[in-house]
């Protein structure tokens, strides 16, 4: 998955209507709640294979720091 | 000889809590969300004259007035008991009108309750100790959640359900299997009223999505139950079907603990079932905890046009931490 394929999937599982890009600071965006701290929990683990603990989660800033956490 | 399930009934209380309940009451979050997500529409909420085990003695009038057979054991989950003690079971045995030389009592177990009395219910009829068993789940967490805990609120649910296991010469029951951690115990937790006291002056903590509780409300770590629920029960899934001689392909439907559409459409995929084969209904009633797969399994069995004896893998997960499952036969339109 390129980060372009990566973002564009992340804005459709967290049904994110505005334009985001790698800078894009997560608590920023009016879809970031706890319902889609679960999605990107499950699609780490379902596309990368990666555990994100609730803690993870909670300390991710921007869209960069997700991708960095799951080796993109 | 053998086990089977003739029956089961279940009842919601009469409030119903739709998502643009919700959204009138918390204007500022998007309720939509859990239409899509999570899979559900309405939760039914008892209220303060309401208990559980009015709930459960409903559906099980409902069920025993329809099946007409002698219980002689009553098996009663539940998390939300009617006293400290006596056991809840007992008061069940006489609001029920049930004769006084039946078995009674209740066990604590949430979201892995039923399929556990399922395999006691087993135990007791090859075991020749009892022939019809009343399994009961009866729950009502709304009552410790915090009325600003919008998460809990829009995901949990209260209901009771009734199911009549009999003994067969034929055996619809297949393999269970359980599994324990305890050490998640924390995860989902109402920590005061028991050994620590109830405490009015407890304080209001913050979580999630700006949601508010104290140690008296329910408590969730949805992260990590929903870790804990896809590290550990698709390989529990897997396990147990190799335990009961089958593949997945041979599983007419895999009927889940109802917990939330997301995590449950996440667990098929880790299993590789089919969509058809799976089952995510929770649009009426979201999680009710020990309540869900005996919802569920009825509401499939309603959907089939008769019973043909198809293979069911049920397997619930939850607080503890606690799972377990086992395979049935459909034997009877329940």
């Amino acid at each position: 998955m390129t980060k372009e394929e990566f973002i564009e999937n992340l804005k459709e599982e967290l049904e994110i209507e505005s334009n985001i890009d790698e800078g894009t600071v997560l608590q920023d965006l009016e879809e970031w709640d706890s319902l889609s701290q679960m999605v990107v929990i499950g699609f780490a683990k379902n596309q990368f294979g990666v555990k994100l603990t609730g803690d993870d989660v909670e300390s991710l800033t921007t869209i960069k720091s997700l991708m960095d956490k799951l080796g993109l | 000889m053998g086990a089977v399930i003739k029956g089961i009934e279940y009842e919601f209380p009469g409030k119903r809590v739709s998502n643009e309940d919700l959204q009138k009451e918390f204007p500022d979050y998007d309720f939509s969300k859990f239409e899509s997500k999570v899979g559900i529409l309405a939760r039914y909420v008892t209220d303060e004259n309401t208990s559980a085990l009015d709930l459960a003695e409903l559906a099980g009038k409902k069920l025993l007035n329809r099946l007409k057979l002698e219980v002689d054991f009553i098996l009663y989950c539940t998390q939300s008991p009617e006293y400290y003690l006596p056991s809840t079971a007992c008061i069940l045995q006489d609001r029920l009108g049930l004769p006084r030389n039946v078995g009674a009592f209740d066990f604590n177990l949430g979201c892995s309750g039923y399929t556990y009395g399922l395999a006691f219910a087993k135990g007791l009829i090859n075991g020749g100790i009892a022939k019809n068993v009343l399994l009961v789940t009866a729950e009502t967490y709304t009552k410790y959640i915090n009325p600003n805990d919008k998460s809990n609120r829009a995901i949990f649910g209260d209901a009771a359900t009734a199911t009549l296991i009999s003994y067969e010469e034929q055996e619809s029951f297949g393999e269970f299997s359980y599994g324990t951690d305890g050490s998640g115990y924390d995860k989902l937790i109402v920590k005061n009223g028991c050994s620590i006291p109830y405490d009015e002056k407890a304080q209001i903590k913050s979580y999630g999505s700006d949601n508010q509780y104290s140690d008296n409300n329910l408590y969730m770590d949805g992260p990590a139950v929903f870790n804990f629920t896809s590290d550990v029960v698709p390989e529990f899934t897997e396990e147990l079907l190799e335990k009961n001689g089958l593949e997945a392909a041979g599983i007419g439907q895999f009927i889940f603990h109802q917990a939330n559409a997301f995590m449950l459409n996440t667990m098929r995929k880790l299993l590789g079932a089919k969509k058809e084969q799976f089952y995510i209904n929770l649009k009426e009633g979201g999680n009710t905890v020990s309540c869900t797969i005996p919802i569920a399994l009825k509401r499939y069995s309603d959907s089939l046009e008769e019973a043909d004896n198809q293979k069911i893998a049920l397997v619930g997960f939850g607080v503890g931490l606690s799972w377990s499952g086992g395979v049935i036969n459909l034997k009877y339109k329940l």
